[in-house]
């Protein structure tokens, strides 16, 4: 177990490490101007100007040097200045906790409603909750995340005004459940479609059967045998799901004006700044692999085969 | 306890068949009675145990019925089944591997199914379960009861989780046991061992056992009662004398002249091979695995070895049948794997046709495939399910072979179909289109395609039903008459070995134990594996 | 769901007396085979879903190569005079707030989000299935190694590597996008084809081309690809849907296409602004992309079905 925790946290190191390199790689070592692209699209720039802002972000010295360099700022808390001179680190520190409280919602809604209906429909395969349910999912997984936001945005807050089409500033947790509901419905299709194949093949499997000739309750089988063992893949799953999750915020907090990290971002690609936009992405790429290293250990807690060593 | 089925039917709507999977089957078990119920697959026999059990698909339609102590059990409540199944009713599965849930511990096992039953009472305290749960695994020879109860099932070998198993079954005390093929995922001589269990459990609790299995031997030893199936008929039925001893029907005839033998080795010649040249030699071969363990960032290999293959040795000469006996994991799939040049050897010879397997290079490897061949164990893999029989076999000469023009090919692959008995109509079919035992003999064409000297059959008729291992076995000596090919015949089943082979080599943790002609070896064994093994089979005392 | 009834195929223990082999269960009937492929298309043929999806993604082909069928505007030729027309004999849809049709800039911009979601979703399926493939084939350190790396192109969400990409990317175009996202993107592929491999590659009847000494690449091509080829067609087909919709998104967050190419993100970008008082500027470009990722969502839906493979895959 200990040797599973921290193979996989070395893994999860080396996986970050490379994914910052090959994301800084693209926007600094790409064939074009990177000094131009740094500055933004819309500047012209004279020599003096140029220069110095190679000199800023070291576009003057190799490569590998300004990668380690870079590296060195992060370690110390320095993400670099937005274009208007505002700290990245600031940007996060304010963005960060609202699309925390995005995702979590988000999260809890789909595991919940995903769960609990894939069990359901897998516990009544072919019937007609179970055909409806699995029409649903289709069309929602074909609804693009954009254009879901918009149509609810227009129904319920301009048509029907059951609630305000966009976010305060505080973007408390009550405000953000509609967004979240948004930016989790493919997760949620997904993991039900997930959730119910599983169930059925966890109803046909040998230990339910046998537990069934115990003469244990089907309420019981239901919890204890199935769900139980679909509970570890669809640890995975979510965990999976949470980097669409991320992609996904920068249209709802764009969509719903929720001053997230989603929202920065969006707002640095409009002004075409890259240096933050690298910094902010690579922030999501260290949550996500995070998360990620989360869902394995909690994947080693649930899985008995993985605790006590035999995962081979 | 009686239990009275009369005129079951099962018939499931939509079917591949307008056949039901069960009709007109009667029986009736009485109180401390074994009795059989035997077929091949598809014959309904575990359908009949699951209606017992009320555990058929909800789809199914069933009529007749089945009394079990005067109560209906066709149509019972839902609520009603918790009083039977696990209470009067204890079921033993076929696959242990698979029969109990992993991320629970043996110890879960036990307490869901004592609480389920209230087999002790509040007032005996909080751990009255463990201390019955450690008692019943203590019953079922699991000695170490207080660690098992901590452990995972993928923490115990088949044998032990069938014992597991087994005990759960017995908690309530039950007064009927249905056991469906119990022992068939598991090795010879724990086969025996469980099915000894079984027996002495069931006598002393004062239990009615049905044993569902496709293997007459082990019915012959062990029942008081055989009812046959087949393809959802019941064939005959009756006493194991009047069954197995005077058998009435055709198709019961027919099964038992299939069941493989021991006592067929008095009913054999045997030639000599000694002054043959060896076509096959295997020295001093070793096989070392050394085993994966995950590492920090790549899986490494680590210090700890599996020893697969000890200094064996073996040789097959020409037109000899050299049969390689052992039990899963013994190694002897290991020696296939090498001898087939799918493994290297860690130390160790292997001499096909006088060259060394392993200082080979090039054009002549290619060569290789024209002295040995192999048939392997599962038809359902050994061929492609997107090749047509025709493309299956037409393979081998898009390698070699390849000056022949397109009549030749077809010349010789209508002849193939000849030799192992197959009709040119099934060319154009696929292999789920096929039976297993069409199949097999595809799979033996594909091997026979560059007329190889030695074929090597690894467990190549263990997947088969009994009738079809029989007509397998059958083609297989005509083969090796008509072809004079030599026979490197890898098994578990020693029957089978009586059948066919002509000498033995006994394989236990990847050293051979034993070796000599199957007569020399099967009625006077020197090695105590081997006496064990041929003590394990089943049948002995029937036929 | 019914299933006709494609194959009668005889078990083992198929016959009481003499040989299990000779003529097929059904007597002298002369029949007809299938491969798993023709059995798929038998139950395909018959699919509702399957002709409802085809029709739609044929009417989107027809559109995205011959847009002028569908209106005799042109999404570069606008009228500011006409922003914000209503629908009408003028413009079919009404117009846009530059004044452009709206039914142009739909018909255009069909040929843009097919073209990278086809595009993008073949390059993705042929790098994912060439990676996951050689990973599990030849297994040890090359398995190891590609492993590794399939693990940081995993850690980047897809969305999020394109905008970074994007950013830097001095031509943007159809092109330009799609090899970006077929950069992003393979790793889905990948994970399905080594899986598969892996599973495939242990099959006896692999072991018995080697033995025939059948060359590595014939059973590649011969043994393996057709065999773990079903799964990865629907994640294929349904990857064109997902990758139109990444499209739209990149072009909505006006990071995709650039605005000289019509797109139908662009549109909705657009339609944003005056989505209170025109809420048809972007109803429309809406309603075509929801319509088009739907198509080919239900289409690899239908064609999983068809292969009655239980495996879900997104």
């Amino acid at each position: 177990m200990a040797r599973y925790i921290l193979s996989r946290l070395a893994q999860a190191v080396v996986v970050v490490f490379v994914a910052t390199l090959l994301l800084y790689a693209l926007a600094y070592a790409m064939p074009g101007d990177p000094v131009a692209a740094l500055a933004g699209e819309n500047q012209t720039l004279d020599a003096a100007t140029r220069a110095a802002i190679a000199a800023k972000y070291n576009l003057d010295k190799p490569f590998f040097v300004q990668y380690a360099l870079y590296l060195g700022r992060v370690f110390h808390g320095d993400l670099g200045t937005t274009f208007a001179g505002r700290p990245v680190t600031e940007v996060i520190a304010t963005a960060f906790p609202v699309t925390a409280r995005l995702a979590i919602i988000a999260i809890v809604i789909e595991t919940v409603i995903g769960v609990l209906v894939g069990l359901v429909a897998g516990r009544h395969k072919g019937s007609g909750f179970d055909s409806v349910v699995m029409t649903i999912t289709m069309i929602l997984l074909g609804v693009p995340s954009f254009v879901l936001a918009f149509a609810v945005q227009y129904f319920f807050g301009v048509k029907l005004r059951w609630m305000k089409p966009t976010v305060s500033e505080f973007a408390t947790w009550g405000e953000l459940v509609v967004p979240a509901l948004v930016l989790a419905v493919g997760s949620i299709a997904f993991l039900i479609r997930f959730t119910r194949s599983g169930v059925v093949d966890a109803l046909n499997s040998d230990h339910v059967k046998a537990a069934r000739a115990r003469g244990i309750h089907e309420w019981r089988i239901g919890l204890a045998h199935v769900l139980r063992n679909v509970l570890i893949p669809i640890v995975t799953v979510i965990g999976t799901e949470f980097g669409g999750l991320l992609g996904g915020a920068i249209i709802t907090e764009s969509v719903f004006n929720i001053p997230g990290f989603g929202q920065q971002v969006y707002q640095h690609i409009i002004r075409g700044e890259t240096a933050p936009t690298v910094s902010l992405v690579s922030v999501l790429v260290i949550i996500f692999v995070t998360v990620n290293l989360l869902v394995d250990l909690l994947y080693a807690v649930l899985n008995p085969k993985v605790r006590y060593g035999a995962h081979e | 306890m009686t239990l009275d089925i009369t005129n079951l039917r099962i018939a499931y709507p939509h079917g591949r068949t307008d056949k039901p999977a069960v009709e007109s089957f009667s029986l009736s078990v009485g109180a401390n009675e074994r009795v059989a119920i035997v077929g091949e697959s598809g014959s309904g026999k575990s359908t009949v145990a699951n209606a017992i059990m009320g555990l058929l698909p909800g789809k199914a339609n069933v009529s007749g019925s089945i009394k079990l102590d005067g109560t209906e059990l066709i149509g019972l409540p839902t609520r009603e089944w918790y009083k039977v199944r696990g209470a009067q009713i204890g079921y033993v599965p076929q696959d242990p591997m698979l029969s109990l849930n992993e991320v629970w511990t043996i110890g879960y096992h036990f307490r869901e199914t004592i609480n389920t039953h209230h087999l002790v009472s509040r007032e005996d305290g909080r751990d009255a379960w463990r201390q019955l749960a450690a008692d019943r695994l203590r019953e079922v020879g699991l000695n170490d009861a207080e660690r098992v109860l901590k452990q995972y099932p993928h923490q115990l070998s088949g044998g032990m989780r069938q014992r597991v198993l087994i005990a759960l079954a017995l908690l309530a005390r039950p007064k009927l046991i249905i056991a469906d093929e119990p022992t068939s995922a598991l090795d010879v001589v724990v086969q025996k061992q469980i099915l000894d269990l079984l027996e002495d459990l069931t006598d002393r609790l004062g239990s009615s056992l049905i044993l569902i299995t496709h293997d007459l031997g082990l019915v012959a030893d062990r029942c008081t009662r055989v009812s046959v199936l087949y393809r959802g008929d019941q064939v005959e039925t009756g006493t194991i004398d009047e069954v197995i001893r005077a058998p009435k029907q055709a198709y019961t005839k027919h099964l038992l002249e299939a069941v493989p033998k021991l006592s067929a080795i008095r009913d054999r010649t045997f030639a000599d091979f000694t002054d043959a040249e060896k076509v096959l030699d295997i020295r001093h071969l070793y096989k070392e695995y050394p085993l994966k363990q995950s590492g920090w960032f790549f899986n490494r290999h680590g210090a700890s070895i599996l020893q697969a293959s000890n200094d064996v040795n073996l040789t097959v000469r020409s037109g000899e049948c050299r049969a390689l006996v052992g039990e899963s994991g013994s190694g002897k799939s290991t020696i296939a794997k090498i001898v087939m040049g799918l493994e290297k050897p860690t130390r160790g010879d292997v001499i096909i046709q006088g060259r060394n397997r392993w200082d080979i290079r090039g054009q002549e490897l290619d060569e290789q495939a024209h002295h040995i061949q192999i048939v392997f164990q599962d038809p359902y893999a050994s061929l492609d399910p997107q090749f047509t029989v025709q493309r299956t076999l037409l393979e081998p000469f898009a390698v070699h072979h390849r000056q022949w023009s397109a009549d030749e090919r077809w010349e010789r692959i209508v002849h193939l179909l000849k030799l192992v008995g197959l009709d040119e109509d099934l060319l154009g079919r696929y292999p789920d289109e096929l039976s297993g035992g069409q199949r097999q003999r595809v799979a033996i064409a594909r091997a026979l395609a560059l007329e190889p000297e030695i074929l090597v059959l690894d467990e190549a008729v263990s997947a088969l039903d009994v009738i079809v291992r029989a007509q397998i076995l059958e083609t297989l000596r005509d083969l090796r008459e008509r072809l004079g090919l030599s026979m490197l015949f890898i098994t578990h089943d020693l029957a089978v070995v009586a059948e066919i082979a002509d000498s033995v080599s006994v394989i236990n943790h990847g050293r051979i134990v034993e070796s000599g002609s199957v007569s020399d070896v099967f009625l006077n064994p020197q090695d105590d594996y081997t006496k064990e093994l041929l003590a394990a089979v089943p049948g002995r005392a029937a036929f | 769901m019914s299933e006709p009834n494609v194959k009668q195929s005889a078990r083992p223990g198929s016959a009481v007396s003499g040989k299990d082999s000779g003529k097929g269960s059904d007597g002298n009937k002369p029949r007809k085979s299938y491969s798993s492929f023709g059995q798929a298309w038998l139950r395909l043929r018959v699919s509702p879903l399957f002709w409802i999806s085809v029709v739609i993604i044929a009417f989107l082909l027809v559109m995205a190569i011959f847009p002028s069928l569908f209106t005799q505007h042109t999404p570069d030729r606008c009228d500011l005079g006409d922003s914000r027309a209503p629908a009408g004999d003028k413009y079919l849809l009404g117009a846009d707030l530059q004044g452009c049709d709206i039914m142009a800039n739909i018909a255009y911009g069909a040929r843009a989000s097919l073209t990278v979601g086809v595009v993008s979703s073949l390059g993705a399926t042929a790098v994912g299935v060439l990676i996951g493939i050689v990973a599990a084939y030849f297994g040890g350190w090359v398995d190891a190694v590609l492993s590794r790396i399939s693990d940081v192109f995993f850690a980047i969400p897809l969305i999020l590597g394109a905008i970074v990409a994007m950013q830097v990317t001095e031509h943007r175009n159809v092109w330009t996008l799609s090899a970006i996202l077929i950069f992003f993107g393979w790793t889905n592929t990948a994970r399905i084809a080594r899986s598969a491999t892996l599973e495939v590659r242990t099959k006896e009847y692999i072991a018995a081309a080697r033995l025939l000494h059948v060359h590595n690449g014939r059973i590649l091509l011969t043994h393996i690809i057709p065999n773990i080829i079903a799964p990865i067609i629907v994640v294929a087909t349904i990857g064109i849907g997902g990758l139109i919709a990444a499209e739209a998104s990149l072009s909505y967050l006006s990071i995709g296409l650039p605005p000289n190419i019509p797109s139908w993100g662009k549109a909705i970008a657009d339609g944003q602004k005056v989505l209170r008082v025109n809420p048809g500027i972007m109803l429309w470009p809406a309603l075509a992309l929801t319509l088009t990722v739907l198509a080919f969502i239900s289409l690899g839906e239908a064609i999983r079905n068809a292969f009655g493979s239980r495996k879900d895959s997104r």
